[in-house]
């Protein structure tokens, strides 16, 4: 059995070979290395890869269209990337993806769509429904939990999507205070959300 | 961004940046901040996912504050049912309480009240003759409450059956 080709910088060896392929071409060889690593990656961190795009694109459809070029893009030039830094190799693929759809489609800030169907948006990723609803269990507690100023601030912008300054107008306050009851409760949302990945 | 939290505070930049994407995926940084974001999204890992996080945060709070406003409908709707059962039936008790009856002195006091209001009323002589009282004399007003009055009074009460039910 040859060596297999080496498929990144520096030569690195990419694994041993999937069974039954021994005969293929050392090209056919890489990709299939390739599709599996990618396979593997995505598996791992699609749902946080989902988000990302999501986080830029701010249109789930357009994100849609994003995360397919990016896997494709992946496949064809997987073999540029080192193993041990793919992740962040296939969210800067997805990045510069996201960024040429937007140029392309002439999307920017003005188009981009609310915080709260965004929020939407998100949770209809197909995560996995017991994970997604433990999480939301979390949350729900923290939410609940949180003093009635910061809470209020967290479901006025994130659910009913007014902005800061007529929140802010509404409650009689300083933007500013807004703002830190808004950071504040994020912490703390945040805290949760990290714990509970934890568990 | 300097971070509002103790200094000493590890986490201050994982604070800060952590608002900073959630600004950046609310859309609330202007044009520029917003630039400088994404030039540093193409080449920092840990900046992107906190894009991701931001995302994952907005996603789980939107269905929290599902669960947390469709608990609050059903409290609101449980308490306004709970209410007007009561009401309900607090309605039926109160209308269904049979009015006692009168002494025969307190019905005389009662007449004599009604009987001396009666005198304060200027007569109208159109009225005197259709008025089923105007048989009465002074007299019979000033002794007491008629005799026919007396044995209704005295009469047990009876309940009659509602409207629809049969006797």
């Amino acid at each position: 059995m040859s060596n297999p080709v080496n498929a990144t910088e520096g030569g690195q060896d990419v694994g041993d070979r999937p069974t039954g392929v021994e005969s293929m071409p050392a090209s056919t060889i890489d990709k299939e290395a390739i599709r599996v690593r990618i396979a593997a990656i995505y598996q791992t961190h699609g749902d946080e890869l989902r988000r990302f795009i999501l986080g830029v694109t701010r249109d789930p459809e357009v994100a849609s269209e994003v995360l397919q070029s990016t896997l494709v893009k992946a496949l064809e030039r997987g073999q540029e990337a080192r193993a041990e830094t793919l992740k962040g190799w296939l969210f800067r693929v997805a990045f510069h993806e996201a960024m040429a759809v937007r140029r392309r489609e002439k999307t920017g800030i003005a188009a981009v769509k609310h915080l709260a169907e965004l929020g939407r948006a998100a949770e209809a990723l197909p995560e996995a429904p017991a994970i997604r609803d433990e999480t939301t269990v979390a949350v729900r507690i923290a939410l609940e939990d949180l003093p009635a100023a910061q809470r209020k601030v967290v479901m006025a912008r994130m659910y009913d999507d007014k902005p800061f300054a007529e929140i802010a107008r509404e409650a009689n306050v300083p933007i500013g205070t807004v703002l830190t009851r808004m950071r504040l409760a994020l912490d703390k949302l945040r805290r949760v959300l990290h714990g509970h990945d934890d568990d | 961004m300097s971070s509002l939290f103790d200094p000493n505070d590890n986490h201050g930049e994982d604070r800060d940046l952590a608002w900073l994407a959630f600004r950046y995926v609310a859309g609330e940084l202007g044009a520029a901040q917003s630039a400088v974001f994404e030039r540093r999204l193409g080449e920092d890992q840990v900046a992107r996912e906190a894009v991701a996080e931001a995302v994952r945060i907005a996603g789980t709070v939107t269905s929290a504050s599902k669960a947390i406003r469709r608990v609050s409908r059903i409290k609101t709707r449980a308490l306004l049912a709970t209410s007007a059962c009561f009401f309900l039936v607090a309605s039926f008790f109160v209308s269904r309480r049979p009015s006692e009856p009168a002494s025969e002195a307190a019905l005389a006091v009662a007449w004599s009240g009604i009987t001396q209001s009666a005198e304060e009323i200027p007569e109208r002589n159109d009225l005197v003759e259709e008025s089923p009282f105007h048989d009465m004399t002074e007299a019979e007003s000033t002794e007491g409450p008629p005799a026919w009055l007396v044995e209704a009074v005295a009469l047990p009460v009876v309940e009659l059956p509602r409207e629809g039910q049969g006797s």
